[in-house]
């Protein structure tokens, strides 16, 4: 059932009554740049000079940033050129930034730092530079947290300059992100619990009764080579709309080529098999799973990121490894059997059983044979299912001049009764990275209009200086839409009832409507 | 995968080099910028032992702590266990006790061959390796130095494997299904540097 069924064309005139919230922005001040000048330690040190009196233990920070230093840390500063290193050195050779520490001239300039460390002030991961020198300055963040938690309450952000810290307490572990993105902070938090499932991911809950018998456990020793996970998880939420979200993207696909391929899946059935998992790139292609156990965005997104981040999976082999979904069981692992069926097209299927994995391998064996059969295809006889998802993965999603509305530059919708969403591809003026930022900088900031607990509104309309935004939230769907500054108001309002009529139209290709089960 | 006939398993420390020994196998190559295994890859080969095919199929671990307790779902059953050290790096042959005694705990019918990486980086001959050469002997082990870069040591490692199972099924009234170390050293003199170079 798609959330539009519940909201026929005819209810969708004018949904601005008196809910309609207009704010002009006379210049957007959103442009990410990376040689912005201002500095995490100096604004770090005017928070802490509120703090003072209060007894707060951050010496070590505050001694690095002597105005001796600070002079010598610009002196380094503009003599230091970065030199970036290609991707394959980067990952045999470690990290990009594992060099840095907080005295670094370049680690205070990193726009968003994400620290993660146990509640004895145990370094556990570190965004950038290496979390094992940085122990001091994660000293600090634990100091800030024991403070607040002595006056038995919890720490959710400081503002400190341009610098936003937020905090978040999972278990035995402490998340930290240091910011000056201008993210709400309720996203933040979103984002560090997503990173907190990642650790879980890795080594299911029974973390915290490692901690709980041993305060300073150091968890790298078990964590080794996962810091490429968080890594790229932090990067994908910079930018994937999944997350902010919390909803799926489908690959689009002929309706019966998607159920073609449910089909063959289904019919790939072992009583082991638990969830069968077909992803193009980012993209979800299908997944059968059991009537009961529905598989929750949030654990997909994870499987994504751990396939997306394990080039070592794109080995031309079987993998067998275990895996742990958190919203699922985050007790427990599954073992997932993940092989690369295609360049880009990955198939994992999950098990409660360990001892498997010839099974998992003979489906996938009529899996392969099954997507790979001549005339099951849209494009023709000689072609197959597969042929239609490399056709589709070559060219994803849609262009947004497909939709024909009048002044549209992007749209995002979400159906809230799929948890899917959808979404035209970047095309001009967002066909630079730095413009996709900012566009998704500005749909976070929207989202948050609409999505606030004291000021959510069901409708929000925004104008600045190089497009109107709007967001319109109902029981059934989100819609976030996006025209030229000088669109008028009702103009957007007929584009969007054209959008959702458009995805009306589309949604058995851009969606999963009728999850496969077994 | 269709049918395997011979289970082998890697074993070792992680960056020891596994990944490209395997890799060197199964497709004749080296790749220099290896990533971190996953879990755990499984890859087979057919192989010729006289005429006859042998299927073998390949188990590459991670080496990862994390997954330690994990690692018997690998090595359950395997015919032959690659435990490997890093030849530039000594130190890694600490882990393969770990490993053997674990083996021989649990998979008493498995072979052990303990395998030196990386032979192209160091003077063989020079390495102080007595002690190592009389473990591998007190525990009924195989000893091959192989190099993934060059390719030397490997073919043969999984050569003798084969010949070991072929040699297996035409005498099956062995009973304990172990192959048989002195046999395998008379047969493969060449692949074979550890037992005989006291
Ligand atoms: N010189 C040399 N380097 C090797 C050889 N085998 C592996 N390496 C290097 O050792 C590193 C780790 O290898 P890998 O196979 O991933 O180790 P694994 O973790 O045990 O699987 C890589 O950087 C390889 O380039 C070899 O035979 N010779
Ligand atoms: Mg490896």
């Amino acid at each position: 059932m798609s959330g539009l069924v519940d909201l026929p064309a005819d209810d969708l005139q004018d949904p601005f009554g008196e809910e309609v919230h207009i704010k002009r922005k006379s210049n957007a001040t959103f442009i990410d740049s990376d040689t912005d000048d201002s500095n995490l330690a100096r604004d770090l040190k005017d928070s802490l000079v509120l703090d003072e009196n209060k007894d707060l233990n951050v010496s070590s920070v505050i001694e690095s940033d002597t105005a001796a230093e600070e002079e010598d840390r610009r002196k380094r500063n503009s003599s230091f050129v970065e030199q970036p290193l290609p991707p394959e050195i980067e990952e045999t050779f470690g990290r990009k930034y594992s060099h840095e520490d907080s005295s670094h001239p370049n680690w205070v300039k990193h726009k968003k730092h994400v620290f993660a460390l146990s509640l004895a002030g145990k370094p556990i991961y570190s965004r950038y530079g290496d979390e094992q020198n940085l122990a001091p300055f994660m000293g600090a963040l634990t100091a800030m947290v024991s403070f607040v938690q002595v006056m038995d309450d919890n720490l959710r952000y400081v503002v400190a300059g341009a610098h936003r810290f937020a905090f978040l307490v999972r278990g035995s572990i402490i998340l930290v992100s240091v910011s000056r993105t201008d993210e709400p902070t309720a996203q933040i938090t979103s984002q560090l619990n997503y990173i907190y499932s990642q650790i879980i991911s890795i080594l299911t809950a029974g973390v915290n009764q490692i901690f709980s018998r041993k305060p300073n456990f150091d968890l790298r020793s078990l964590l080794g080579g996962a810091d490429r996970f968080i890594d790229s998880l932090n990067t994908l939420m910079d930018h994937d709309f999944s997350f902010l979200l919390n909803s799926i993207h489908c690959l689009k696909l002929p309706p019966q080529t998607r159920a073609s391929i449910a089909q063959v899946l289904q019919q790939a059935q072992h009583t082991d098999l638990l969830y069968s998992i077909m992803i193009a790139g980012h993209q979800l292609i299908n997944l059968v799973r059991p009537k009961k156990y529905v598989l929750q965005p949030a654990d997909l997104h994870l499987v994504i990121n751990f396939v997306h981040a394990s080039t070592a999976l794109r080995n031309g082999n079987e993998n067998w490894t275990p895996l742990c979904l958190p919203k699922f069981n985050d007790t427990g692992f599954l073992h997932a059997y993940v092989c690369f069926i295609a360049p880009d097209v990955c198939l994992l299927l999950l098990s409660t059983k360990q001892e498997c994995f010839f099974e998992l391998s003979s489906c996938k064996g009529m899996i392969t044979q099954g997507l790979n059969v001549k005339g099951a295809g849209s494009l023709g006889p000689n072609f197959s299912l597969m042929d239609d998802i490399l056709k589709a993965y070559e060219n994803p999603d849609y262009s947004v001049s497909e939709l024909g509305v009048p002044g549209l530059l992007h749209f995002v919708y979400r159906s809230k009764g799929t948890l899917q969403y959808t979404c035209p591809r970047f095309e001009t003026p967002y066909n630079t990275s730095k413009e996709q930022k900012r566009l998704y900088r500005m749909y976070q900031r929207v989202h948050r209009r609409t999505h606030g607990l004291k000021l959510a509104h069901k409708v929000y309309y925004q104008v600045s200086q190089l497009e109107t935004f709007l967001g319109w939230v109902t029981a059934g769907f989100e819609l976030f839409a996006v025209f030229g500054p000088l669109d008028t108001k009702s103009m957007c309002i007929k584009g969007c009832n054209d959008i959702l009529k458009w995805i009306k139209n589309e949604e058995n290709s851009i969606m999963i409507i009728n999850s496969p089960v077994w | 995968m269709s049918k395997v006939d011979v289970k082998v398993v890697l074993l070792g420390k992680h960056s020891v080099g596994k990944t490209c020994l395997v890799e060197r196998f199964l497709r004749g190559k080296f790749k220099e910028n290896t990533v971190a295994t996953v879990g755990a890859a499984f890859g087979a080969k057919k192989m010729d032992v006289n005429g006859r095919e042998v299927t073998i199929g390949v188990w590459d671990t991670a080496g990862q702590d994390r997954y330690e307790s994990m690692s018997r779902i690998y090595y359950r059953s395997a015919k032959a266990a690659l435990v490997c050290y890093d030849l530039t790096d000594l130190q890694s042959f600490e882990k393969v006790k770990l490993w053997v005694d674990e083996l021989q705990q649990n998979e008493e019918e498995c072979a052990i061959y303990i395998v030196g990486t990386k032979s192209d980086g160091v003077d063989v001959g020079a390495l102080p390796r007595r002690d190592m050469q009389e473990y591998a002997k007190q525990i009924n082990g195989f000893m091959f130095d192989t190099s993934a870069k060059s390719g030397d040591g490997i073919e043969e490692i999984f050569q003798h494997i084969a010949e070991a199972h072929v040699n297996k099924e035409q005498a099956p009234s062995d009973k304990s299904g172990r192959i048989n170390p002195g046999e395998g050293r008379r047969t493969k003199s060449g692949g074979c540097c550890g037992g005989s170079a006291e």
